[in-house]
Formats: C-alpha cells, sequence, structure tokens
C-alpha cells in the first residue's frame, strides 16, 4: 500500500506520465529470462531457413570474389569514364547504414536517451557487420588484390610510403578505426552480459566460451565503477568518430573537381544520409525481429515511433541538402554544374525535359526512384497511425534503404558518365558479377546477424535493468522512502 | 567459536544497498565490495570510490595517437621519401590531419 501511496504522491499526473520502456512493470529475474531465454530456447525453424538462405548468398558472395581475382575488374561493368561502379556505391551504402548503430550506442548515450537501452546491442552489431560487408568493397575494387598492402603505412618494394594527401588513404584510416572502436565499444558493453550469460550457462562448453570472454566480470561496484567510466569515454570518442568516418568518405568525392561530386555541403549531407539508412535498416532488422522473438515487451511500438521520428529528420535534413545542392547549381552559374544537376539529373522525359527543350537524362529513373524514396517516403513517419503500423514502418523502412541505394548510385555513377567532354560520355550497366556480388555481401550481413541473434543476447540486459524504475533507488519501486532526502 | 573471516548480505532494492554501503563505508571499512546486476546510480559515492583513472589513460592514448601520426606522415611524404603533389609544400597539416585524427580515436 505504502508503494502504490508513493508513486501517487512523487509522479506526474498519470496523463503526463511517459511511456515505461519496459512494459507491464517486468522484474529484473523476468527480463533476464526473458533475453536469455532467446538464445537458451530450441532453435526455431524460421532461424534455420533464413540461415541456410544466408550461408548460401555468402558463398555466392566469396565465389564472385574469387572469380574477380582470377579474373580481373573486366568482369564488373566498369568502363571509361565510370571506373566507380556498383563496389563503390555499396561500399558507401553499407558503410552509411552502420553509422545508425553508432549513432544510437554513443550519441544518444551521451544525450541520455534511455529509450536506445533495448535497441543499442542490436544496432551495434548491425553497424559491425555492415562495415564489414562495406571493407569489402574497396579491398576487392582495387584490383590486383595481392597489392592491398600498399594502402597500408608499409614501405612496399621500391621503398615508396603511401601518399597521405589522398582521401582514399585517408579512408583506409578513418574505416579501420571505425571498425576497431565499433567492436571494441560493442564488446565492453557486451561483457556483463556475457557473465550473466556464464553464470545461466547449463552446459560445460557454454560455460567455458562465455566465461572466456566474460573477462572475469563480476558485477562488482568496483568494475562497474571502472566501466561506467570507459563506456562514457568511448561513447565520446566514437561521437566524433562516426562524424568523421562518413565526412571523410563523402571527402573522396568532394575534394575531386568533378560537377556533382565537388561540393562543400558533403560531409553533413552524407552523415545525415548514413543516419537515416541505418535508421531504416535498424527498423528493418527489429521490427520484424521483436515479433518473432517476442520480445515485444522490451522492445515496445514506442521505441519504433521513436527511430521513425529520427528517420523523419534525418530524412528530411537529406531532403534539405538536394533541394540546396540544386540550389547551389543554378545560383553558381556554372554551365557544367547546371548541366549535371539538371539535365543528366533531373530532367525526365515526361515533364522537365519536354518543359526545358532538352534531351532526357538517361538515369533520369535513379533520380526519382532517390527523390521518391529519400523525400517523400520519410514524410509520411509524421503520422502517429504510420509510425504506429509495423507493417506499414517494416515496408517504409525498405524503401528507405532502397532510397539510399540510388543516391550512392546517383552521385557516383550519374556524376561519372557525363564528363566534360562528350566524346567521353558513356551508359554504364552493372554486369551479372556486379549484381551477385552485392546480393553476396547480404548473405554475409544475414549470416552474421542471425549468428548473432542465437549467441549472444541481443538486447543488452544489464542496461536495460538500468532503466526500470525497480533500479532506481531514489524511485518507490527501487525501495526509496516516501519523502526521503538524498 | 570459529573467527568469522567475511560476512555478505543480500539486500532486496537498489536503496536498500546503497544506504547499507553508505553505512559500510561510515565504519571506516577497506575491504569490501558491492554487486549488484546493474551499476546504481550514485554507488560510487556510497562506497567512498575515487574517479576511475580510465579517463588518464585514454587522454594519454589519444595524445599519443595523434602524434604518431602527424610524425608518421612527416616522415614518411616529407622526410624518407619526398612525394611532390602538385607544387605544394612536402609536408602540410591540413591533408595529415584526418588519419591522426583517426589515430588519436583509435590509440
Amino acid at each position: 500500500m505504502d508503494d502504490q501511496a508513493a508513486i501517487k504522491v512523487q509522479g506526474p499526473p498519470a496523463e503526463l506520465e511517459r511511456v515505461p520502456l519496459v512494459a507491464h512493470q517486468r522484474g529484473l529475474g523476468w527480463l533476464s529470462d526473458r533475453i536469455a531465454g532467446v538464445i537458451e530456447g530450441e532453435t526455431p525453424g524460421w532461424w534455420k531457413i533464413c540461415f541456410a538462405i544466408s550461408v548460401t548468398m555468402m558463398t555466392v558472395c566469396f565465389a564472385m570474389i574469387l572469380y574477380l581475382m582470377s579474373t580481373g575488374v573486366g568482369v564488373w561493368g566498369l568502363g571509361h569514364p565510370v571506373m566507380w561502379g556498383w563496389a563503390i556505391v555499396n561500399f558507401v551504402w553499407w558503410i552509411g547504414i552502420g553509422h545508425a548503430g553508432t549513432l544510437i550506442s554513443a550519441i544518444l548515450f551521451l544525450l541520455r536517451q534511455r529509450w536506445r537501452t533495448s535497441i543499442n546491442r542490436a544496432a551495434e552489431a548491425m553497424t559491425i557487420f555492415a562495415v564489414m560487408c562495406a571493407g569489402i568493397f574497396p579491398l576487392i575494387h582495387i584490383g590486383r588484390i595481392w597489392l592491398g598492402w600498399w594502402l597500408f603505412p608499409i614501405p612496399n618494394s621500391n621503398n615508396i610510403w603511401p601518399q597521405f594527401r589522398s582521401p582514399l588513404m585517408w579512408d583506409v584510416f578513418a574505416v579501420s578505426t571505425y571498425f576497431t572502436v565499433s567492436v571494441l565499444f560493442w564488446y565492453m558493453g557486451l561483457i556483463p552480459d556475457l557473465a550473466v550469460m556464464r553464470d545461466r550457462a547449463k552446459t560445460k562448453i557454454r560455460k567455458f566460451g562465455y566465461g572466456l570472454f566474460a573477462l572475469g566480470w563480476r558485477s562488482s561496484n568496483r568494475h562497474w565503477s571502472n566501466y561506467e567510466k570507459a563506456y562514457l569515454i568511448l561513447a565520446g570518442l566514437s561521437t566524433p568518430l562516426v562524424l568523421s568516418v562518413h565526412s571523410i568518405v563523402s571527402l573522396d568525392f568532394s575534394v575531386s573537381q568533378l560537377p556533382g561530386w565537388h561540393t562543400t555541403i558533403f560531409p553533413p549531407y552524407f552523415v545525415a544520409g548514413a543516419v537515416y539508412s541505418g535508421f531504416g535498416m535498424v527498423l528493418t532488422l527489429l521490427v520484424p525481429l521483436r515479433r518473432m522473438l517476442h520480445l515485444e515487451e522490451i522492445i515496445r511500438v514506442r521505441h519504433v515511433e521513436l527511430m521513425c521520428k529520427v528517420t523523419l529528420a534525418t530524412g528530411s535534413i537529406v531532403g534539405y541538402a538536394y533541394a540546396m545542392e540544386f540550389f547551389i547549381a543554378w545560383y553558381s552559374g556554372n554551365p557544367y554544374e547546371r548541366f549535371q544537376f539538371f539535365q543528366t539529373r533531373a530532367a525526365d522525359p515526361f515533364i522537365i525535359a519536354p518543359l526545358m527543350h532538352i534531351r532526357p537524362a538517361p538515369y533520369w529513373w535513379a533520380f526519382w526512384t532517390m527523390v521518391i524514396c529519400n523525400v517523400v517516403v520519410p514524410q509520411f513517419f509524421w503520422f502517429k497511425k504510420v509510425r504506429t503500423c509495423m507493417i506499414g514502418v517494416f515496408v517504409l523502412s525498405i524503401l528507405v534503404n532502397v532510397g539510399m541505394w540510388f543516391e550512392r548510385f546517383v552521385i557516383v555513377d550519374i556524376s561519372l558518365h557525363r564528363e566534360f567532354i562528350p566524346s567521353n560520355w558513356n551508359y554504364y550497366s552493372p554486369t551479372w558479377v556486379d549484381i551477385c556480388q552485392y546480393l553476396g555481401t547480404f548473405g554475409l550481413f544475414f549470416t552474421f546477424f542471425l549468428l548473432f541473434i542465437r549467441y549472444i543476447p541481443l538486447i543488452a540486459i544489464a542496461e536495460v535493468k538500468g532503466v526500470t524504475p525497480q533500479a532506481d533507488p531514489h524511485h518507490p519501486l527501487g525501495g526509496a522512502k516516501v519523502g526521503e532526502k538524498h | 567459536m570459529p573467527t568469522s573471516f567475511a560476512i555478505m548480505a543480500e539486500f532486496e532494492t537498489p536503496a536498500a544497498i546503497l544506504h547499507a554501503a553508505e553505512k559500510v563505508r561510515e565504519q571506516g571499512y577497506r575491504q569490501w565490495d558491492v554487486f549488484t546486476p546493474f551499476p546504481i546510480h550514485g554507488m560510487d559515492g556510497a562506497m567512498g570510490i575515487k574517479n576511475s583513472k580510465v579517463g588518464w589513460f585514454s587522454f594519454i592514448g589519444g595524445c599519443t595517437g595523434y602524434t604518431t601520426g602527424m610524425l608518421m606522415i612527416w616522415f614518411m611524404n616529407a622526410y624518407d621519401y619526398r612525394i611532390v603533389i602538385g607544387g605544394k609544400p612536402m609536408f602540410s597539416p591540413f591533408s595529415a590531419f584526418p588519419p591522426s585524427y583517426e589515430l588519436t580515436i583509435l590509440f
């Protein structure tokens, strides 16, 4: 009775109370059981089917790499002047997807957004696997893969060092640092939960495996003290890191002098697009997962809604960036810029081209797919009905990813295929190897992701416990007495 | 009567363990600890633990990383094997900044 009264006295009026992050005031033990139960339970049938498909696709990925290595980059659709094709598009796309994981885990942590706890583990895992998929492309794109070590600061056979004025060199450092820090951040957050899994383990192998990676974690407050500090620092370091990585990726383009690439808006524009596509991917993954693994009480509709709002915000920034690119192309008065934006991107054969009396752009369909998916689609998230309809969110989140893939395609390939001199113009189309290579990375991604949800707690147990009222020593449910002062 | 070497207590709520920790601290005990399934806000103060040293290590690591990056790029492109690019200066802190910055974070 006392506790009940205390809630009424201390809390805000019921209509102003926020939706709790865990439904039904579930206890701490229930949380451990529920999340660990995903791993300890029997392997679900859908998991086996998905895993079989993913592994097959992953095999395709490696087969394509092998074919490329043994034959040469001629198996791709590259040709002058489009020397950066699907591989670079996929690289930028995958690495952009990774950004949402770090944003959720680091930036939302610094902003004390407590709702991040239910989704950060899965989002960080997504980051790591997406960066792995991304990392494949520039490596195989160099053509002579056996000379890939020239990218690292090791003197080659002529004693020549890499050239650090090139943004491609910066990329090597940015992406490898990003991967390392993401893995460390993810692993550090995992340690307390691996210890939970170790303590619950029934078989010797599990006890040993989880115990080995839990690094002797004992949940002592002396551990927690260092852990929390280190987590805060890693979050503080990851935040500028995540912003810098996609900025550096964008510099690959904007440091060049090609119309369509050579703009100063690129770094913030790329980062916003990365977060936008990443949240799209998080939604694509978590909306079905929460249902299939029965985690609706922990990953609630409120979480999905909040992610939709972030998608809306970043999607609108992306839309603004598109508009600004066009405005600057027109305002600069530069004929090459104007040609690039108005005649090779926007000129569709139905309205704009006839109105402007110009030839329709060869890739008008790619440009307009991008605009519809990235500018129009996120605007649906203004409506609560859309944000709370899980099927709607799922479909829209896939469109977000389609749109962002086309954005990379528009930037990379449309800019390239119309050079300064018309005799250099060409039309680029991918070969079957390009397509299979891209699909293959999905296999790689989903194989790792499925293994992750099967063997590692996909929700941070300790962190979710930390945001429940039962864990707050100043909350009546955490044992605080009425009217007590601290 | 056997001497007791250690004592252990279990608490139901975070508030209870927090207050118990404050009392143990007041008594002046040194070798003791609190085990919780999640970090409890205010427990460091209640136990009298000083600010973790992790921050200092990170700071030193960051400084080392940045210096390493700058020195490495200067050594490679401006000292050991000079590479002329567009007649620009051999070493420029601007183009060397992005990799050095990444190394700051890595270290």
